[in-house]
């Protein structure tokens, strides 16, 4: 079998075989006086038969490893076909493995593998500042500062998230965008596909007003058309230039569909356009992204950016700077949320695949010992160690590879199905691929598998002494003890892998279950929301909004089945928000402390629709209008914060941009940030005293709150024509969405431990069934002694419960080590709960009980006269 | 002058043909018609080589190590391929040479002195 040697060609052979030919007749003609084609003749004669020869050549020099790899391939087909029972477990065990571990692959993959599409993305970086161990933006001096100041940096460019009313002669529509700093493109390195991109020479702050497309609006909208640069839009009701259209692939940030030049060195409030904002530094409203220069580390960066914070500290003695600038790579801080999540996952799919690994290499265990006779006498005829255990990995690369294919079936189709699961933001804009690579992924895992449950039973099944072998199973003695050994210690680590994954998947559902049940401070049924966006062009002043506001709520209030409605600023549920700066009356200003609460302007409806609690005070009415004394009503975190034993009621305070106000009232806390978030300070102003350009509008209904949804559209429409709606949601929708992410992966794992108890259970099952075919011998005399069935059957379940136990105490032993990691994950349980624990036992104690009650039950219906026939 | 039939001539032991074949090679490079033709004569035309193993033999020892091959001209203007003993085929010689030495001696006197026949 040298494969690799140098090997001659037929053909130099043969040449050779005719050179001797010829040198012979030379000789015979010379010699002996013959002519020329008698010498011809008799040299050939001589030669005896050519053919022959070169045949004989050919023997010794064909690919016999391939002519046998043949006979292996057609042998593993037969041996396939005989035992479809056996083929088809061993299949979809596979399938079931490669399936799972492909498709979280591919997800994986489009989350964390995949580079951002950004030419040296490894050098993008936000920042942010610390504030209550949350991540914040910064104010737009500090932002300056940086800019200025920051050796590290290429450049640091603002943007900051907008929804834009983009008019013109026809169909407003609401886009999402971004106002953008000039110097953002050159920031993130990206060249336009037609036009040209914003730059600070052209458009500096004050100059005229243009705006950036994205290609997939470029094409819908304006049909690709090359003309559109030059051309006006209107952009929340004001006139801007198109400059130029971006490159398919670069939507950031989010799913950004245009980019407007911002009117300042920052980009202006979205509540307040027309104010320059550049000097302030308690407002906190859009985001930075910045390039490292080449040579300088994420660390050098963050160290210079701490030092230029301290000198800020001390420079802006009234400033506050939270708890200090934070550096993030790009990568991190798009996939940052779902990578510990998605690391368990993956841990869970390896998991999962060596499970199912396991139970293949029980399956092909049992087989080898059944056919450990077969291969004694194939050794005995002469196949070598080698052959036999090369016909065994033929044998399992084949049913691995069939594994395979139908994984990567499954894995596109399971695709499908967790697209409709991950939240949007995670998902790669074309969806989730099968990719080359994942095709690549599927045989590699293949391959291992292969390596894994392929060899083992060969070497097992090969490497045992043949003599013994025959004499075995001639007897079917209980045979191999050191096979059925290696079987129950597989099962045992099955058990104990699926009993961590259980216990892991329990944890996240018990977390899952505790965090709906928080307290989340409003009441959600009959809770419909819409949002709003007045542009600035027709609502500029205050009073428009507030006149909008007004007549939209009178028109909603007026329609059949709507019990109350209101607008707010901010939902519950949504994070994020603005932050205000206060000042209190009467109390100095703590250093370090965090004075700026969450800040929410409502109509004064707004509690009564979603039920939240008034503790103190009383609510807004009407008269808080736009020209009445201040007032604000704080939550419950405000007024501890603030007024921990005076009360919050009565006092005066100053909300950075108003007036000093009254604080006319207290409300319960609302889960505003998240279901997972501690409430924290924040207050609320009436409406009309500061009217805000983006609004949602809540409604509470008598019915389904669906069923209201044209109604009042059309009653907004009845206001503005041209108001564009959207976002429109119930409230349980909101709450839906603000935990899709940890739903989704609270379904996964769970589906995970199915999968993983289910192959465990069949783990316990092939073995206990193994042992008592392997033992029917025994049984059947002891039955024929008179032994009781029950005592029997027991015996077996005891056996199989006995694995069950080993597993589980290893599984929740390790749980205990390993839970930990998942508390990142969990949300108001321990990592070492006990119930959890507890179910987990049970559910396999139940499993076991199952699996082995059947081949008990099985083994005691046979009539032991057949048993000793088949013997 | 007339070569005798092939019946009448011995046929090779098994394993002896490679030591003819390396025995040949030491006089210099030759080819395989050559190789064939010097045996046939230096054993008096006693020895026949049958062509159908002296390539095998030929391919097995090219790939032992103990040969090797390229293709030149024959002295009468032939293209042919032409073997040559190695380093590693000369000490195989030494070592098949002295076996076979010990195996002829061992036969001869398990046979006994000549004419002792039956």
């Amino acid at each position: 079998m040298r494969v690799f040697s140098r090997r001659r060609k037929q053909k130099d052979f043969a040449a050779e075989i005719e050179a001797h030919i010829a040198i012979e007749a030379d000789r015979l003609l010379r010699e002996e006086g013959l002519s020329t084609t008698e010498a011809e003749t008799a040299a050939r004669l001589k030669f005896g038969n050519v053919l022959q020869t070169e045949e004989c050549f050919y023997e010794s020099q064909r690919v016999l490893w391939f002519e046998d790899l043949r006979k292996d391939l057609r042998y593993a087909i037969r041996t396939v076909r005989q035992s479809p029972t056996f083929t088809a477990t061993v299949i979809l065990t596979l399938a079931l493995g490669i399936g799972a571990t492909s498709a979280i692959f591919s997800v994986t993959d489009a989350a964390l593998i995949k580079p951002l599409p950004f030419p040296e993305a490894q050098r993008l970086v936000s920042l942010y500042e610390r504030w209550q161990g949350n991540l914040s933006s910064l104010s737009p001096a500090d932002y300056l500062d940086y800019r200025r100041e920051a050796k590290s940096f290429e450049d640091l460019a603002a943007y900051r998230h907008y929804s834009f009313n983009l008019g013109g002669e026809n169909r407003p529509e609401r886009v999402l965008g971004a106002v953008v700093t000039p110097n953002f493109f050159a920031t993130m390195g990206i060249s336009p596909e037609l036009g040209r991109t914003l730059n600070p020479v052209q458009d500096k702050p004050g100059g005229p007003r243009t705006v950036v497309l994205s290609y997939s609006l470029w094409k819908r909208r304006y049909a690709g058309s090359p003309d559109v640069i030059g051309e006006i839009v209107s952009l929340d009701g004001e006139p801007r230039v198109v400059v130029g259209v971006m490159p398919r692939h670069f939507t950031f940030p989010g799913n950004a569909g245009l980019w407007a030049s911002a009117r300042f060195q920052v980009p202006e409030h979205p509540l307040r356009p027309l104010i320059d904002l550049s000097t302030s530094r308690s407002s906190h409203y859009f985001d930075i992204i910045g390039r490292l220069k080449p040579s300088v580390t994420m660390r050098q960066a963050q160290g210079e950016v701490e030092v230029i914070a301290r000198r800020l500290v001390e420079q802006y003695k009234d400033a506050e700077e939270g708890d200090g600038p934070q550096l993030v790579s790009l990568r991190d801080d798009l996939v940052g949320n779902t990578r510990p999540a998605i690391l368990i996952l993956l841990a869970a799919v390896a998991v999962l695949f060596f499970i199912a690994c396991a139970n293949v290499t029980n399956i092909v265990l049992a087989r080898g010992t059944m056919r450990q006779k077969e291969m004694a006498i194939r050794g005995s005829l002469g196949a070598g160690r080698l052959r036999l255990i090369r016909q065994l990995t033929v044998e399992s690369s084949f049913l691995s590879l069939a594994g395979a294919t139908l994984g990567l079936v499954g894995a596109h189709y399971a695709l499908r199905s967790l697209e409709m699961l991950l939240p949007a933001d995670v998902l790669p804009p074309g969806g989730l691929q099968i990719d080359f690579r994942l095709i690549a992924f599927a045989i590699g895992v293949s391959v291992l598998s292969t390596i894994l449950f392929g060899l083992f039973p060969a070497v097992q099944a090969a490497g045992g002494d043949l003599n013994c072998a025959l004499k075995e199973s001639s007897r079917s003695s209980t045979g191999g003890a050191h096979v059925n050994r290696s079987r129950k210690l597989l099962t045992v680590a099955q058990v104990a892998l699926a009993a961590i994954l259980v216990i892991g998947a329990g944890l996240l559902i018990r977390s899952f279950d505790r965090l709906l049940s928080m307290p989340q401070g409003f009441s959600p049924e009959h809770i419909l929301s819409l949002q709003l966006s007045l542009p600035p062009a027709q609502y500029g002043r205050p009073a428009d909004r507030n006149r909008f506001a007004a007549e939209v709520l009178e028109r909603i209030r007026s329609l059949a089945g709507v019990r109350s409605a209101a607008v707010t600023s901010r939902l519950p549920l949504d994070p994020g928000g603005s932050r205000r700066g206060v000042e209190i009356k009467g109390r100095p200003s703590v250093p370090g402390e965090d004075a700026s609460p969450y800040y929410l302007a409502i109509s004064p409806d707004y509690f009564r629709t979603l039920h939240i609690p008034i503790l103190e005070g009383r609510v807004f009415t009407d008269r808080d209008s736009a020209n009445a004394p201040g007032t604000v009503i704080v939550n419950a975190a405000m007024a501890r914060h603030f007024w921990p034993k005076e009360g919050a009621v009565g006092k005066y305070m100053k909300v950075e941009g108003l007036d000093w106000s009254l604080v006319v009232g207290v409300a319960a806390d609302v889960a505003q940030q998240g279901l997972d978030k501690t409430p924290r300070p924040a207050m609320y102003v009436p409406y009309a005293q500061d009217p805000w350009p983006a609004l949602v509008l809540v409604i509470r209904t008598a019915m389904d709150p669906k069923s209201i949804t044209s109604s009042a559209i059309a009653a907004i429409h009845q206001v503005d024509k041209d108001q564009a709606v959207y976002n429109v949601r119930t409230m349980n929708e909101v709450i839906a969405s603000s935990v899709q992410a940890r739903r989704f992966r609270t379904i996964l794992l769970t589906l995970f431990a199915f999968f993983a108890l289910i192959l465990a259970t069949i783990g316990i099952y092939g073995v206990m069934a193994y042992t008592v075919a392997q033992r029917g011998h025994e049984m059947a005399i002891r039955l024929a002694l008179g032994a009781q069935p029950n005592q029997l059957r027991l015996s077996v379940i005891g056996e199989g419960l006995r694995l069950a136990v080993y597993g589980i105490a290893v599984g929740l032993l390790a749980s205990w080590g390993l839970t930990r990691f998942l508390s990142g994950i969990l949300y108001g349980v321990q990592s070492t709960d006990a119930l959890t624990f507890a179910a987990t036992i049970l559910f396999f104690l139940v499993a076991a009980f199952l699996a082995s009650y059947l081949p008990a039950h099985r083994a005691m219906k046979a009539n032991p006269v057949d048993i000793f026939r088949v013997q | 002058m007339p070569t005798r039939s092939q019946n009448e001539r011995l046929a090779l032991l098994q394993g002896t043909l490679d030591l003819l074949i390396l025995r040949t090679l030491l006089f210099g490079r030759q080819h395989g018609q050559g190789i064939a033709r010097f045996i046939q004569e230096s054993s008096k035309d006693e020895l026949l080589v049958d062509h159908g193993a002296l390539y095998p033999a030929l391919q097995r020892l090219e790939e032992q190590g103990a040969i090797t091959a390229e293709w030149g001209i024959s002295e009468n203007n032939r293209k042919a391929r032409f073997y040559k003993l190695t380093q590693k085929g000369r000490k195989r010689l030494g070592e098949e040479r002295s076996r076979w030495r010990r195996i002829a001696l061992a036969i001869g006197n398990v046979l006994g002195p000549e004419g002792g026949e039956v």
